[in-house]
């Protein structure tokens, strides 16, 4: 390892400018320059597209620009690719996180340290102790270094990675959406950490759809638009405003982030009596038509588990499910659309979601072609019927590219969520299970996902909102129940339920 | 800075950032194009070396196989897009061969009872298979009890065929028995019928669409309430049948039923489905690519002969193809971003 260059505080440790990125059909980048002072937090915000990871990839070197320079410690480089920039001292955390389940926390620890150094034999209690050693500066003090990887919960996989970096003496961090599967306990000690790292001047790049995060955090923000860097705030004194940073980021105003209107509620559709699963105890609840339920809890709380135990994913062990007043057995998520109009829309889009490699049309319509079949023997698809479904939809939920035979893979993660709700209008339904619709999308896309919910109910469906953010939850729900270990703790009518209330029976 | 050095001019490649179209992203981006040039430029290549590869009777025999080769290729297509893999096409396409000619001329069946016959054996050989990948996956992704129940069949259906007939032919000198597959276009017919009604599953029908999906994403296909085994079922199902069609095809080519008359020719329909387009991870491609594939493939392995080299090489030049098939499909997805 070389000596390291003595650096003034102030020095700018990475300088980009005019970096241009082009993809197929789409300009990612268009001259972006920005310049991360040694031991700043930089937060980089805007909507899904304005270019964000495609910025944080080329620092990265998984990218490379089209045009511009990369400046490093004050002078110029080509990252080549990301062992080169691991070897610069840049350091990528990933949303998600990219470890070896079935190693050791030691030897995730010592990869590309330790490891790096070939044909040499590992010596476990070294590795183990400055692992030990890394932990505890990080406030994992108990951590035992020879746990598994598969046993750590998603925080501490992160906290995991981080080590890495300092044990590769890392000096710049780049954290895409770290927070976004955190609990509200674990992003604030995350927030804190990076503030803790901040202390020992280690510079770190923040991507985070939650502003509020950033604007807590960042030492100076940039807004990314469409590609071009259309805002940059000096928030040394943290007195930045979530209406500023919004208002650069999406360019319109936005009247009401939760568009919610009053529906005309009917009888009840579904009933959930009892349900006892592996992970969730006792749990009743009923949902009318033009309803929305909210359904609350913290990372642990089962609020995941609950939809797919009522669709047939998970097994359930006791209770009764009722659908419109009679009691059903739904074996798997076939029988709960086709039979009974239940349509479960899972949190993980990417995996449990969208088929990416296929297009927009097929996506939208993969649940209903039982109603778009000519005869009942090979099930031939109306194409006509199809294309005017798809075309509709794709209109009637702004979906960008208005293109049906697009891959789903090349749309913005917005448009893939609004795919995915899609399959909703593509049929008659009587409960629609949205997990976490909003996660991970910019916020114009939001609302229009929240505005679609009310549509939902509109058209008579009973609709459960599973979500763990509690102001989404607040902005459009009817009643809230919230879960915590598996169990139901609390019911609030949407006039009763405040934040605190929300957290205080969450965390219980 | 001295950390970063040992790392210039990495030889990882970059095809991510394509910018604009180029004749390389044409080329991954439709395979049909690149195999159409392939044969293309292989049927004027060789041609250029021996000119009686282009006289007209060749064109008939490179046809003649690539009935059979290609009928299987589009079997293995259903199954390769679900994300499975049937290795046991040849073996069931040379017990196919054995079976239909034993039942003509040892039993003295009808020539259409005899070709039902021979089919629902196919087709109960691909239920099996079916049955044995729905009920081990999960918790393994499809492709796992796939290999590991065709793989068994590979080796059973073929040590059937062997060990029923002692290793003997069935030679059938009755050839009016079976006027229709041993013409010279019988064969080509039967391939025609099924690359229409396969393109016309994969193209136009909801289990066409079901295919796709679970090729591409298994557990999405599950919460979008796809009736995954009925669909795997199917689809191995699909492939047994193709695989039976083509060993009667291969027995109207040589007027007996042989007990390795297809052996090994499940490399050469995973490998003509690779080639042309039909990825290996699946959910992409469809019987077209198959269909081209598997013309190249039998062109490859009539023009070695007519480059000189002796067909007791041709296994070598279909393992040659099968790698190189193998290296353009992960290309495709490297390319792609869906190693």
């Amino acid at each position: 390892m070389s000596v390291q260059k003595p650096l003034e505080k102030d020095e700018y440790v990475l300088i980009l400018e005019d970096i241009w990125k082009r993809f197929p059909g789409v300009v990612a980048l268009k001259g972006v320059s920005l310049s991360v002072k040694r031991g700043e937090i930089l937060g980089l915000v805007g909507e899904n597209g304005a270019g964000k990871s495609t910025l944080l990839k080329i620092v990265f070197g998984i990218y490379k620009p089209d045009k511009g320079r990369i400046i490093w410690k004050g002078r110029e480089v080509s990252v080549e690719n990301p062992i080169h920039a691991l070897n610069m001292g840049i350091f990528y955390v990933p949303q998600e996180l990219l470890l070896p389940t079935n190693m050791s926390v030691a030897e995730a620890i010592a990869i590309g340290v330790e490891f790096n150094r070939s044909w040499q034999f590992v010596k476990y209690r070294d590795i183990e102790n400055r692992a030990r050693e890394i932990l505890s500066k990080l406030g994992l003090g108990d951590l035992n270094p020879k746990t598994k990887i598969r046993d750590l919960t998603t925080a501490e996989k992160q906290l995991v990675l981080i080590a890495r970096a300092l044990a590769m003496k890392a000096e710049l961090l780049i954290f895409d959406e770290p927070t976004s599967s955190l609990s509200i306990s674990e992003t604030h000690k995350f927030l804190n950490l990076m503030l803790e790292l901040k202390k020992s001047f280690i510079t770190q790049i923040f991507v985070s759809h939650r502003i509020e995060e950033v604007l807590s955090v960042a030492d100076r923000i940039i807004v990314l638009r469409d590609g071009y860097k259309v805002a940059e705030f000096d928030n040394t004194e943290k007195k930045v405003t979530l209406d500023e940073v919004i208002k650069a980021m999406i360019a319109r105003d936005i009247k009401e982030f939760y568009p919610k209107v009053k529906v005309e509620l009917g009888d009840i559709v579904l009933e959930v009596q009892n349900l006892e699963t592996e992970n969730l105890h006792d749990i009743s609840f009923t949902v009318r038509r033009g309803e929305i339920l909210g359904i609350f809890g913290l990372l642990g709380s089962g609020i995941y588990d609950l939809p797919k135990a009522i669709v047939g994913l998970q097994r359930r062990i006791r209770g009764k499910i009722i659908l419109e007043g009679r009691e059903i057995r739904i074996a798997n998520p076939t029988e709960a659309i086709k039979k009974y109009g239940i349509l479960y829309v899972p949190e993980d889009r990417r995996n449990l979601g969208l088929f990416s490699i296929l297009p927009v049309r097929h996506n939208v319509t993969i649940s209903s072609l039982d109603l778009l079949a000519i005869d009942k023997i090979l099930n031939t698809i109306n194409m006509v019927k199809e294309s005017s479904m798809v075309s509709k939809l794709i209109k009637a939920l702004n979906i960008i590219p208005p293109d049906p035979s697009r891959k789903v893979a090349y749309l913005s993660g917005g448009n893939q969520q609004k795919v995915l709700i899609s399959r909703a209008f593509s049929r008659p339904l009587r409960v629609v299970l949205l997990s976490e619709p909003t996660v991970g999308i910019d916020v114009g896309a939001k609302v229009e996902v929240r505005r679609l919910m009310v549509n939902m109910a509109k058209q008579g469906f009973g609709v459960v909102l599973i979500s763990s953010d509690y102001n989404e939850i607040l902005g459009m729900s009817d009643r809230v129940i919230i879960l915590s270990k598996g169990r139901k703790v609390a019911e609030f009518q949407r006039e009763e339920a405040t934040p605190d209330l929300l957290l205080k029976y969450a965390s219980r | 800075m001295s950390k970063s050095k040992g790392n210039k001019g990495s030889s990882e490649k970059r095809v991510v950032g394509i910018t604009g179209l180029n004749i390389k992203e044409l080329l991954l981006r439709s395979p049909e194009i690149g195999t159409l040039v392939a044969i293309i430029g292989l049927y004027i290549a060789i041609g250029l070396v021996n000119t009686r590869f282009w006289e007209p009777m060749t064109l008939l025999t490179i046809a003649r196989w690539f009935a059979g080769i290609g009928t299987l290729a589009i079997g293995e297509s259903m199954v390769l897009i679900i994300g499975g893999i049937d290795l046991s096409v040849g073996s069931l396409a040379s017990l196919s061969s054995m079976l239909f000619a034993h039942l003509i001329v040892n039993i003295g069946v009808d020539t259409t009872l005899a070709f039902i016959a021979t089919l629902c054996m196919g087709v109960a050989v691909g239920l099996y298979h079916g049955f044995i990948v729905s009920r081990f996956s999960p918790p393994l992704p499809t492709v796992v009890p796939a290999f590991v129940a065709t793989l068994g069949s590979l080796f059973l259906l073929r040590g059937f065929a062997i060990g029923y007939w002692r290793g003997y032919p069935v030679k059938i000198h009755d050839i009016f028995k079976i006027s229709f597959l041993a013409s010279p276009y019988g064969g080509i017919v039967i391939l025609v019928i099924i690359i229409v009604l396969t393109l016309f599953i994969q193209r136009y029908t909801a289990i066409g669409r079901y295919l796709y999906a679970i090729g591409g994403n298994l557990e999405a296909a599950r919460v979008a309430g796809i009736p995954i085994h009925k669909v795997r079922v199917f689809a191995f199902a699909y492939s047994g049948m193709c695989a039976s069609l083509a060993g009667m095809i291969y027995t109207g080519l040589v007027a007996s039923g042989y007990a390795d008359i297809a052996a090994g020719q499940e490399l050469l329909a995973i490998a003509s489905n690779a080639l042309a387009g039909v990825s290996l991870a699946g959910g992409e491609g469809n019987a077209i690519n198959a269909m081209l594939g598997g013309f190249l493939v039998s062109m490859v392995r009539t023009g070695i002969i007519f480059l000189g080299i002796s067909a007791y090489w041709q296994d070598v030049a279909a393992a040659i193809l099968l790698v190189l098939a193998v290296i353009v499909d992960l290309t495709r997805r490297v390319a792609f971003g869906r190693a």
